[in-house]
């Protein structure tokens, strides 16, 4: 009887299903030709000066737009963000006076339309954009930009960007903030106290806010907590071409297109085209690799170059395209410890060689580090460590930075047989047949490299140069260390012979953001950090040039400045350069107008222009 | 004496020969023995053996797949091709003969003797390259025969170190008992109560960070040693202390022996069919603990080859997706390695057990 009962609910079930597929079918098909006739309409009045954003090919409103973040942001402060998730949410939910254009790195105007430098180069005006709205419709003007300078430099915030807003003064040798004032609603006046070529850049960190919400919350002590992740979606009143649609802690940010936003394509269509973009919190690159595969990222904005490959061949399966980003601005070279021990120091008496005399007579010798950079392969590198995805680089504007890159600047390439005959100039021989070269003082020419160990790609790198040197008759000993004891190494002790290493990109990442490196007192001033005066004549011409970078605004005289000031380091071989890494990223192919940057973040800087093409959805 | 079936006696043997023709009657055993034997002898003779040096690189043809030995006896020469990076194609009509006993680099065998004779090899520009090549150009069949140098040995320096320190330290507390007892037990416990994962970072990190790679090589062997001994230890004075009561022992101490040597002539052999078990067992823990090491970069560094190393370099996904015989060659040998010690300590405890008869089990 039971059984029976059972055989008949067996034999009804299967109809009942195909009935309800049928329904839902006519659902969903329902839905999407409601979605075609629904399509988003424009409906608050485009400004007076609207801002054509430069794209490959218009598009169409629609679609959403999902790829991972490594954390939830903490906040949606622009001017107490401080790192990499909360920043990105914020550059998207903000807009500022200008931007660089991450395809182009040529500056571009935001809500300042033009900019306009005095004849003495101290003062930068802007103009700015009439009939621009926040999200929720108030207009902006200068006002909201003066209260937005106000706030990056309060001290009481102890914001990471009003360190930025100032330069050195040369009469006092302080720290001068740049000085502003807004003459009407539409002008915006920042001075310093003399020229300053990266004053743009520097401006546009600072985020616009709304004053007419802030404002009060500022005066009464409670900005640092203010725009927190408990913010009411809706109540967030942004600046930028996105809104806060939804915020889940350790899940997911929702963000859509603000619809006050003075951004447009060329046939005069308000930005941006997507309806949704969404972060989904991917822990890490594996992670977000495994998401993508499964559909549910529609883009990565990191991949090692070790997994080009298996990308680039399941292209069509996937449906994504690899898109090719071009050479990274992250550099790799290696450099030699010329530094002498700093006061205090353990076990050697301070303004003694850190390496001890020996070695200090080796890695001061010019023509021993030319040699070291004329016996690395570089192509096997790149062949190897970088598995062909790399190019050949010799400046920290590495041929992927399109403004930057100069051509003329290059180092000593390959040629074993020139390094060994340079190393023979120096009188080192190999007299007692072990292959390795021993000084005048028949001392076998060793020392030890380091790298970072976390590192797969250097500690290759590192074997191969190993390899290398050995052949020209240099004997390292290669050693990876955890990256924490090789930083203390590097800034702290001062405690090592040579290390391989890597610097990411600046940004704006122009020549002038590398004070840090560049100056003889700089802390990244790799092979002899901080030092009081400059240690050498040639280090003196380098200080001299990069104050010219700085405080020069003629683009012409900085690239001039830039090409004198490398071709001494690649002269002197302070740093040997090693080669830089292909950027290539996936993207679903369904999208237009993607066009991934070597600068993070690589796929979202002009998430405002991607679309959904038509048909794809 | 006959025995029940009234054949004529045997002949009387010593422990040892039983011991041993019960070892030759166990077939797995032998083969196991075998394979240990050849293993260890390639070891040994790894640079002879091996056609290319540990680091000798191929800046031409880096993760090369592995090569095939034609049925003539020949390899093809292969160049790479314009399809990808890192692929390679073979030259239509190239191929050179693997010949024996070919000149290449020199090295010294054993350490002592210079010589400059490969076991096997081919001319140049064909590769032979029977397990591939790695990342960096080197053959992966050379640097497992040099590997294996490393990984081999670190087992056997390792159990003689910790199993000295267990015998002696087990013997002298069961042996003498009282505060001495008490004071190597708790000792052994406090060794034990702590994960042995864990104990062997904390120790490799006592060391310091960077060490040339014999230095390595002692670092790794002393830390492996010092965690396992005291096992060892505990066991070894229960024997003790069973074996201090026994009769022939207390009529050594009766006739006026030192108790060093009572310990050392009479008490301790008898422990040692167990302890050579114990240590037979023991051996692959040893090699692991290298692999554990190598493959979390505290063991031994590049360009040094080790199977723990082998392994490290090839743990990600796109290794086991492009290059497979990367890991599937460290991976192998050690597989093979720890299950022939476990089966050869098997047949040995067998073998050793003083309650079966002569010739092994029924």
């Amino acid at each position: 009887m039971v059984r029976g009962a059972r055989e008949v609910l067996m034999r009804v079930r299967p109809k009942f299903d195909s009935r309800i597929c049928a329904a839902a079918l006519l659902l969903v098909l329902a839905g999407c030709g409601g979605a075609k006739v629904a399509r988003r309409v424009d409906v608050h009045p485009l400004p007076p000066d609207t801002l054509t954003m430069r794209m490959h090919e218009p598009g169409e409103y629609g679609g959403r737009f999902v790829v991972g973040a490594t954390a939830s942001p903490k906040h949606f402060n622009p001017i107490m963000a401080s790192e990499r998730p909360t920043n990105d949410v914020c550059n998207l939910l903000y807009t500022s006076l200008t931007d660089v254009d991450y395809g182009t790195l040529e500056d571009t105007p935001l809500f300042a339309k033009s900019w306009e430098w005095s004849a003495d180069a101290c003062t930068l005006t802007f103009h700015l954009r009439r009939g621009a709205c926040f999200s929720d419709g108030h207009p902006m003007s200068s006002t909201d930009v003066q209260f937005s300078f106000d706030v990056a430099m309060d001290d009481s915030l102890g914001t990471s960007m009003s360190e930025g807003l100032s330069i050195t003064d040369p009469r006092t040798g302080e720290r001068a903030r740049f000085a502003y004032s807004a003459p009407d609603s539409y002008t915006f006046r920042v001075v310093t106290v003399r020229p300053y070529a990266m004053l743009l850049s520097a401006t546009s960190t600072v985020r616009i806010l709304p004053r007419h919400v802030l404002e009060r919350v500022w005066r009464a002590g409670g900005f640092a907590s203010a725009y927190g992740v408990d913010t009411p979606p809706e109540s967030l009143v942004t600046s930028g071409p996105w809104v806060l649609r939804e915020f889940r802690a350790d899940e997911k940010v929702v963000l859509g297109p603000n619809p006050w936003w003075f951004g447009v394509d060329a046939r005069g269509r308000r930005l941006p085209y997507l309806d949704e973009l969404v972060f989904v919190l991917a822990k890490d690159q594996d992670v977000a690799a495994l998401k993508f595969q499964a559909g549910e990222l529609d883009g990565l904005d990191n991949v090692r170059p070790e997994d080009y490959a298996a990308y680039a061949a399941g292209q069509a399966k996937g449906r994504y395209t690899l898109y090719d980003g071009g050479p990274s601005f992250n550099t790799s070279f290696l450099w030699f410890n010329l530094n002498p021990a700093p006061e205090g120091s353990a076990n050697h008496r301070a303004g003694e060689p850190m390496v001890g005399a020996v070695k200090y007579a080796w890695f001061s010798q010019r023509d021993f580090r030319r040699a070291v950079s004329k016996a690395i392969d570089r192509e096997a590198l790149i062949r190897g460590p970088f598995r062909g995805e790399g190019v050949k680089n010799w400046s920290t504007m590495s041929p992927g930075n399109k403004r930057w890159y100069d051509p003329a600047i290059t180092g000593l390439d390959f040629d074993p047989e020139g390094a060994k005959a340079l190393l023979a100039g120096l009188g080192w021989k190999d007299t007692n047949g072990d292959g390795f070269l021993e000084d005048r003082d028949g001392r076998t020419i060793a020392f030890t490299m380091h790298t970072n160990s976390d590192n797969t790609m250097r500690k290759e790198m590192l074997t191969l140069v190993r390899d290398d040197l050995a052949k020209v008759g240099l004997r390292v000993d290669a050693a990876p260390l955890e990256f924490n004891t090789l930083t203390s190494h590097m800034r702290g002790d001062l405690d090592y012979d040579a290390i391989l290493l890597g610097q990411g990109s600046a940004v704006p990442a122009e020549p002038g953001m590398g004070q840090n490196t560049w100056r003889s007192s700089g802390l990244l001033h790799y092979w002899h950090i901080r030092q009081e005066k400059p240690a050498t004549p040639e280090e003196a011409r380098v200080d001299a040039l990069m104050d010219r970078i700085v405080y020069t605004t003629d683009e012409a005289a900085r690239k001039a400045a830039w090409r004198e000031l490398m071709g001494i380091v690649n002269d002197q071989c302070w740093i040997v350069w090693l080669p830089t890494q292909i950027i290539r990223l996936p993207v679903r192919s369904r999208f237009g107008n993607v066009q991934p940057s070597p600068m993070p973040h690589r796929i979202l800087w002009n998430v405002d222009r991607i679309f959904v093409k038509p048909g794809r959805g | 004496m006959t025995d029940a079936r009234g054949g004529p006696a045997p002949v009387p043997q010593s422990p040892a020969r039983r011991a041993w023709s019960a070892l030759r009657a166990n077939r797995v055993g032998t083969v196991a023995a075998t394979v240990l034997v050849v293993l260890y002898a390639c070891a040994a003779l790894a640079p002879f053996l091996a056609p290319y040096g540990e680091g000798e690189m191929d800046r031409v043809r880096f993760f090369h797949p592995p090569t095939p030995v034609r049925w003539d006896g020949r390899v093809d020469v292969t160049r790479p091709t314009a399809a990808g990076v890192n692929r390679y194609e073979a030259v239509p009509g190239a191929s050179a003969p693997v010949r024996w006993f070919v000149r290449g680099a020199p090295y010294r065998l054993l350490g002592v003797i210079p010589a400059d004779r490969h076991l096997f090899g081919v001319d140049a520009p064909a590769r032979l390259y029977l397990f591939g090549a790695d990342s960096m150009g080197r053959d992966v069949f050379s640097r497992l025969l040099y590997g294996a140098q490393v990984s081999l040995t670190v087992g056997l320096v390792g159990i003689l170190i910790s199993f000295t320190l267990g015998l002696v330290l087990g013997g002298v507390a069961g042996y003498l008992g009282g505060w001495v007892d008490t004071l190597v037990m708790r000792g052994a416990e406090l060794f034990l109560s702590v994960p042995a994962l864990y104990l062997v970072v904390a120790l490799r990190a006592a060391f310091p960070a960077h060490l040339s790679s014999r230095q390595v090589y002692v670092a790794i062997v002393v830390v492996l040693a010092f965690v396992g001994w005291a096992s060892l230890a505990r066991v070894v004075r229960g024997m003790v202390l069973s074996l201090r009561r026994a009769e022939y022992v207390l009529a050594a101490e009766a006739l006026g022996m030192s108790r060093a040597r009572v310990l050392v002539r009479h008490i301790l052999p008898n422990t040692a069919s167990f302890v050579i078990v114990a240590a037979t067992v023991a051996v692959p823990g040893y090699i692991l603990g290298e692999v554990f090491l190598s493959f979390l970069g505290m063991g031994v560094q590049e360009p040094a080859a080790s199977w723990g190393n082998m392994l490290g370099a090839a743990r990600s996904v796109s290794v086991l997706r492009d290059h497979p015989w990367l890991l599937f060659a460290p991976g192998a040998a050690i597989f093979v390695t720890v299950m022939t010690f476990h089966v050869f300590g098997d047949a040995l405890r067998d073998a050793l057990d003083p309650r079966q008869g002569p010739g092994g089990r029924a």
